[in-house]
């Protein structure tokens, strides 16, 4: 036996042996991943960050703050006050407001980004890397060559037919990620299809459609999801320099890249106004990143299972 | 243990009705760098129903391609059935496209792997892998495939099988790994089992349960099993009748305890002396010299005949014919003048 021996059985039948510490094991390797991500002290504090995130944008309207589109033309560009602690931008509307409703607004950016990303990717990914052949051949042509143009280019095309909006923009960001989705897909399948229980499963005559979607897509999850978290971060760019070029989230909605906007047309009056929103920009990508890092490491070479 | 005659594959006007599974001159060709090269040479095989059929030889002889071919699992990308037809229940398989197939795999004709463990997806439980098949085929609901699944864990002597079913393929050891994938092979109740090397990367003891299990399920269940291996211990002690096979050809095939006791090949002779249990009575382990040589350098004569100690200048002048007589077959031209060794 090649194998972790933990519980081979030299004892004649009935291998009643077993049952002893079967139970205690089950998704041993689910919860082994998750014990290396919580020693992970980087991760963490990016998964905490990233929580807090998350509670900020569902829950930003209960905080007791001012309308973020409530304008205040006497206290323009005020700098951090007891009123105002993040201060107020050109039209005098108060930051922290308009930086909470901006959280809200990127991260749902964000998610939809990468759910065209992952819809547009992760199946034609799975599909070529398993079926192999033409499909894989031409479907990996398209991805390279949308990959070998500048993304940020090919968004502002497809922003630029599509017309402006942030419908519009994340859809176009959600186009260019998705070759790295199909690749990282694509590469996870060919791996899994090599293993002996997708063999076993053809065997079994389970349709296609089936072994991509209850055995392949499992058993490449882990390198999938490593990927999503990188590619939150990305998009979280991606969006804030669309959205700073006017062609993302439109007035009097605030996103943090059209906060940053704002901020820089001013910046002669003020420095300040720039500050928040690229911080949060930095702080978030970098969380994501790091967590990215920490489910890789984490899931390491038990990203497929045990 | 000795069985009536079979009528051989090779007289087509042989009664074929008692086979469950017929393999007529079947030839397969993979795409490789050498060019289209030919990797199954007309291979004849009769399954009996009921009854196993022992399918040996060496690493590369061409074992794991027959049993891929009749399962419809050739990757169409390299390789390709050229010839030949596979009858089974009334149809040829060799001409059945992927979705007829399906119909067949894992429902009428089921295989198991060496490697049990990594014929697991490791994401499931027990009891939805062995589930899936049964539904997939019977359409049953998610309630009846479970309790089917527990019936076969059951069925295969897994103790506790109700709790087991809810557990992941890493809590089971090897042993039990192949008990499960047995339960999942004949949840459909197949009519022909395809076992490749089942036992190989099992323990000795382990190995002989395994064994005593499937012996059971076949009388139980009426199964017919093509059994795959290169341990001749093996077949002698599961087979019925055996067909041995060397580079894409069978060589001789016959009634087990025939073949072995009286080998008609020097191929299989070169077999049976390299077993180390022979050695015990020799004192010296036999080797066939050499290796099986690849599939695109195969010669022209008897494919063995470079190995083989006997080898005149007629075995290379050209292909040699399976030549049967009395329910067994040889593909030497000297089987007659030889006396071959057998097992003592």
């Amino acid at each position: 036996m090649t194998e972790t021996p933990t519980t081979e059985v030299v004892t004649p039948a009935p291998e009643s042996t077993l049952a002893a510490d079967g139970t205690t094991t089950t998704r041993r390797s689910r919860s082994r991943v998750m014990r290396r991500l919580r020693r992970n002290r980087g991760a963490m504090i990016a998964a905490g960050f990233i929580a807090l995130l998350i509670l900020v944008a569902a829950l930003g309207g209960l905080l007791p703050l001012p309308d973020p589109n409530k304008q205040d033309l006497v206290n323009r560009l005020s700098g951090p006050s007891g009123d105002h602690w993040l201060g107020t931008d050109s039209f005098g509307r108060d930051t922290l407001s308009r930086l909470v409703a901006a959280t809200r607004v990127t991260l749902l950016a964000a998610t939809e980004g990468l759910l065209v990303a992952v819809v547009l990717g992760v199946p034609l990914g799975l599909l070529a890397g398993y079926v192999g052949g033409a499909t894989d051949a031409i479907l990996s042509r398209i991805a390279d060559g949308l990959l070998s143009l500048p993304g940020l280019v090919l968004a502002l095309a497809i922003v630029g037919v599509a017309g402006p909006g942030l419908t519009n923009a994340m859809v176009a960001i959600g186009i260019v990620f998705a070759p790295r989705f199909y690749r990282v897909g694509r590469s996870a399948a060919q791996s899994v299809s090599h293993e002996t229980y997708i063999e076993a499963v053809r065997a079994d005559g389970v349709p296609t459609s089936r072994i991509l979607l209850r055995h392949i897509l499992p058993n490449s999850s882990g390198p999938l999801l490593v990927q999503a978290s990188f590619a939150v971060g990305f998009i979280i760019t991606a969006e804030a320099s669309l959205s700073f070029l006017g062609l993302g989230v439109q007035v009097p909605d605030a996103s943090w890249g059209s906060m940053v906007r704002e901020g820089f047309a001013h910046v002669h009056e003020s420095t300040f106004a720039i500050i928040p929103p690229a911080v949060m920009i930095t702080l978030t990508v970098f969380a994501f990143s790091q967590l990215g890092d920490g489910l890789r490491d984490a899931l390491g070479r038990d990203s497929r299972g045990s | 243990m000795a069985m009536k005659a079979l009528p051989l594959p090779t007289s087509p006007d042989g009664d074929v009705t008692d086979a469950v599974l017929t393999v007529t001159d079947l030839s397969v060709e993979f795409q490789t760098e050498h060019g289209r090269v030919r990797v199954l040479d007309g291979v004849d095989l009769q399954v009996p129903s009921g009854k196993t059929l022992g399918l040996v030889g060496e690493s590369g002889s061409g074992k794991t391609v027959t049993s891929l071919a009749i399962m419809g699992l050739l990757d169409r990308r390299v390789g390709r059935i050229s010839s030949g037809s596979i009858q089974f229940e009334g149809q040829d398989l060799a001409a059945l496209d992927a979705r007829q197939l399906r119909r067949i795999q894992g429902a009428k004709i089921s295989m198991i792997f060496q490697e049990a463990r990594r014929s697991l997806d490791p994401v499931f439980t027990i009891g939805d892998q062995i589930a899936e098949s049964v539904r997939i085929h019977e359409g049953l609901s998610r309630r009846e495939a479970w309790k089917r699944a527990i019936e076969m864990l059951q069925l295969v002597q897994i103790p506790d099988a109700e709790r087991r079913a809810r557990e992941y393929p890493h809590t089971f050891s090897g042993g039990m790994c192949q008990r499960v994938m047995l339960a999942s092979a004949l949840a459909s109740r197949p009519s022909l089992l395809i076992a490749d090397e089942p036992t190989t990367a099992l323990d000795v003891t382990v190995q002989a349960q395994m064994l005593r299990l499937l012996r059971t399920l076949q009388e139980e269940m009426g199964l017919a099993i093509l059994f795959i291996t290169h341990d001749l211990g093996v077949v002698s002690e599961m087979c019925d009748r055996v067909a041995v096979m060397y580079a894409g050809q069978i060589v001789e095939e016959g009634d087990a305890t025939q073949v072995f006791g009286h080998p008609r090949h020097p191929y299989t002779e070169g077999l049976i002396q390299s077993l180390p249990e022979s050695a015990v009575a020799r004192g010296r382990l036999a080797a066939i010299p050499g290796s099986v040589p690849p599939a695109h350098a195969w010669p022209q004569g008897c494919h063995f005949a470079d190995r083989c100690r006997y080898a005149v200048d007629a075995c290379r002048s050209g292909p040699i014919p399976l030549l049967s007589r009395d329910g067994s077959a040889t593909r030497c031209i000297r089987a007659d003048e030889l006396s071959l060794a057998g097992v003592r």
